[in-house]
């Protein structure tokens, strides 16, 4: 059985409802027991492919590049849980940073709730090998 | 590790296609490229002598893995022009994306 003290990665869920076709910004203290973040997705159950990250920063620092089109990181349920995750950016070294996100829904025409979903670790080495497998 | 660079950014003007230009300094490959969904792209380094997409078409798909929708490559840079064109419906906000080491 998996000793929770040994788990090297975690997933932290970030949630808000997405009532209009403005800019909703999401903030969200990490999980200071973690390192690095390493991946980043959004659910596409609801938000439309035109979707725009404006911003997604820690620390003030970009992760992603400004105005970086959602649809990049979304996958349908075709994609298994565990490779939903884009992780083509340098891994962030975090220490329960706050990230801020800038979200924006051009196509937006009822309430929804969007999910974003970041990937944590403290073992910068295995879980890359596992993401690119 | 890798880091990621916005290397055009737009709307799709001049029937639907555009051209661009960028120099890249600290990085000494590129691994890999991606861009828009529903546009094609062009793309060269060494200064315009070696092309490596012609009019590559990327596709929507998210029944792909996000990690494995980028064209993967490895391309050694030393301060070159890389140079593309990107072409798609006339007017659609597009961008392309290189992936560093």
């Amino acid at each position: 059985m998996t000793e929770l003290s040994k788990t090297s990665f975690i997933i932290q869920c970030i949630d808000k409802e997405i009532s209009s076709n403005k800019v909703h910004e999401l903030k969200e203290e990490l999980d200071k027991d973690y390192k690095y973040v390493v991946g980043i997705a959004i659910s596409n159950v609801n938000a439309s492919e035109n979707s725009i990250l404006e911003q997604v920063k820690i620390k003030g620092m970009d992760v992603l590049p400004e105005k970086f089109e959602a649809a990049h990181i979304m996958s349908s349920g075709a994609v298994a849980p565990n490779k939903r995750f884009f992780s083509w950016f340098k891994p962030v070294p975090v220490s329960g940073d706050e990230l801020i996100i800038r979200f924006y829904d051009p196509d937006w025409a009822i309430s929804y709730n969007l999910q974003v979903q970041i990937l944590l670790t403290n073992n910068l080495e295995e879980i890359i090998n596992v993401l690119f497998a | 590790m890798y880091s990621l660079h916005k290397i055009y950014e737009g709307k799709l003007q001049n029937q639907g296609s555009e051209s661009f230009r960028f120099t890249i300094k600290d990085f000494k490959r590129v691994q890999a490229v991606f861009c828009s969904g529903g546009v094609n792209l062009s793309l060269a380094f060494d200064n315009g002598k070696k092309v490596l997409l012609h009019g590559f078409e990327f596709s929507k798909n998210t029944d792909c893995p996000p990690n494995k929708r980028p064209v993967i490559f490895s391309e050694a840079i030393e301060m070159e022009i890389i140079s593309g064109v990107i072409s798609g419906t006339m007017g659609k906000d597009s961008s392309v994306y290189l992936i560093l080491e």
